[in-house]
């Protein structure tokens, strides 16, 4: 069950991302393309969840999984951050 | 139908450049004495408005080359567009802010929903007709 979880988590934040990313495209609004950026490197961290626990359990991804998800975090932040001002 | 009173070119500067009533009044006032300069705390007092405030709208609009920035016993600004094509947007948007001011402080309030309303609509997969 939880691995249907996983790929469900990582399905969706792809989708997320096509659907921002079509709408940065049609807008360019620059929030967006932060918003598609982010979400592009969160369907990562949970493509890589679902690799670590269910693919390959006997390996560790979780200081990876961590580093994408951080990383994908700070880029909608600075996002934000770039288009309040 | 009316015509729009605010050209594109204004609505653009206003909330690509400008972003908030606060930094237009700003701008405004500092448009109003162009051979003046002026310390955050001296336009603070003028104003009305805390000082720091103040001083970052003064950054940002001097970061968009719209100020000129002299380091004197403070730092001093003054009304000097780097551009002549800003100088003659400035002049716009205080002719539309003094005829149609309800229409620049909408185009400012709508740039505060505006990303969250684009945010939102990305995720409409069908985009059907909408009200309004």
């Amino acid at each position: 069950m939880a691995s249907v979880v996983y790929a469900l988590c990582a399905l969706t934040s792809g989708l997320c991302a096509v659907l921002l990313w079509r709408a940065y495209r049609a807008s360019r609004a620059r929030l967006l393309l932060w918003s598609s950026l982010s979400f592009i490197g969160l369907a990562c961290n949970n493509l890589l969840l679902f690799i670590d626990l269910v693919v390959v359990p006997s390996m560790d991804f979780s200081l990876y999984r961590s580093l994408v998800a951080a990383g994908s975090i700070l880029v909608l932040l600075l996002g934000l951050i770039w288009d309040s001002n | 139908m009316t015509p729009a009173p605010l050209s594109d070119a204004v609505r653009r500067f206003l909330t690509d450049a400008v972003g908030s009533v606060e930094r237009l009044n700003l701008l405004l006032f500092l448009h109003r004495y162009p051979t003046r300069w002026w310390a955050a705390q001296a336009l603070a007092a003028e104003l009305e408005m805390p000082a720091d405030m103040v001083q970052t709208h003064l950054e940002h609009l001097s970061a968009r080359n719209l100020l000129d920035v002299k380091i004197a016993e403070s730092v001093i600004y003054c009304y000097k567009p780097g551009r002549e094509e800003l100088s003659a947007l400035v002049e716009e948007v205080a002719r539309a802010h003094y005829l149609h001011r309800d229409d620049v402080v909408a185009v400012l309030a709508q740039r505060l929903t505006g990303s969250a309303r684009l945010f939102a609509d990305a995720f409409q997969i069908r985009k059907g007709k909408r009200d309004g």
